[in-house]
């Protein structure tokens, strides 16, 4: 089916046509294909050898995000994020994949991927590269929605709880 | 109950910060990206009497184009959490 959206963008108008099967179709497999990749990298710090360690990571200097994953390099602030980040991935993957909070979980895919990007010191491999490509997919997702096709959000956003409460779309989606 | 769509408000604010954090990420990327490309080689070496061979940079260095990119997102980020206490605000307000 083609809908028609009209928007306004910077004070001009635009129609827009979409197939709103395409789109349908699109999102899910966006979803589906980024939440196996995070519920794969999360999976493989678990089941691979040696512990995972991000020392090397909260260590490094002269990045964007330094003076921010400095502040966590060490004691028990390290440990935490050893902690976080397999049980972060594999969750935000199961998330996308269910499509079970998906904006939270994109935006806190987005939020790694910040980081990782960031956290580059030579940039030998371009500005554009597959950390940016990945953080902007995850803001696809938030954009889109994309849980409300095929996914469990698409439930939840009927309960009253989520009716009686409209800013909980922005968790959802 | 409050059925309104959470996207129905847009205003000038929320173009402003869409436009200027988009803005900004291709400013980063695509704007000085082209300068880089057209200027040529952004690095090169330079035999600097008692310093010896330094790297000269002559246009945008990766750390400001990446800063520039950085603060894009930042400003999406901010609009996005606006966006956010804006909608649970008004679901508050609406309540009897």
């Amino acid at each position: 089916m083609i809908q028609q959206l009209q928007t306004t963008i910077l004070g001009r108008e635009y129609t827009l046509e979409l197939s709103g099967t395409l789109t349908g179709y699109w999102l899910v497999f966006l979803r589906l294909l980024v939440g196996w990749w995070f519920l794969h990298e999360g999976l493989n710090k678990y089941v691979g050898p040696g512990r995972f360690r991000a020392g090397w990571f909260l260590e490094k200097t002269g990045t964007v995000v330094s003076p921010v994953l400095n502040a966590f390099a060490g004691g028990a602030t390290e440990a935490a994020i050893e902690l976080v980040v397999p049980a972060g991935e594999v969750l935000i993957g199961l998330g996308l994949i269910l499509g079970v909070l998906t904006r939270t979980a994109a935006f806190f895919g987005a939020f790694m991927l910040f980081f990782f990007y960031f956290g580059s010191e030579h940039w030998r491999r371009g500005l554009v590269n597959g950390e940016l490509m990945g953080l902007v997919l995850f803001v696809t997702i938030i954009v889109f929605g994309a849980g409300r096709v095929w996914g469990v959000d698409s439930y939840l956003e009927t309960t009253d709880l989520v009716r009686n409460r409209p800013w909980l779309r922005y968790l959802l989606g | 109950m409050d059925t309104t769509p959470p996207h129905s408000d847009y205003g000038w604010l929320d173009d402003a910060a869409l436009a200027t954090g988009l803005g900004l990420v291709l400013l980063g990327l695509v704007v000085m990206g082209v300068f880089e490309t057209l200027l040529g080689s952004a690095h090169f070496t330079e035999r600097v009497p008692g310093l010896g061979v330094v790297v000269v940079h002559t246009s945008f260095t990766p750390r400001l184009r990446a800063h520039v990119i950085a603060l894009g997102f930042l400003v999406l980020l901010a609009w996005g959490l606006s966006r956010l206490s804006r909608a649970i605000f008004v679901s508050l307000g609406a309540r009897p």
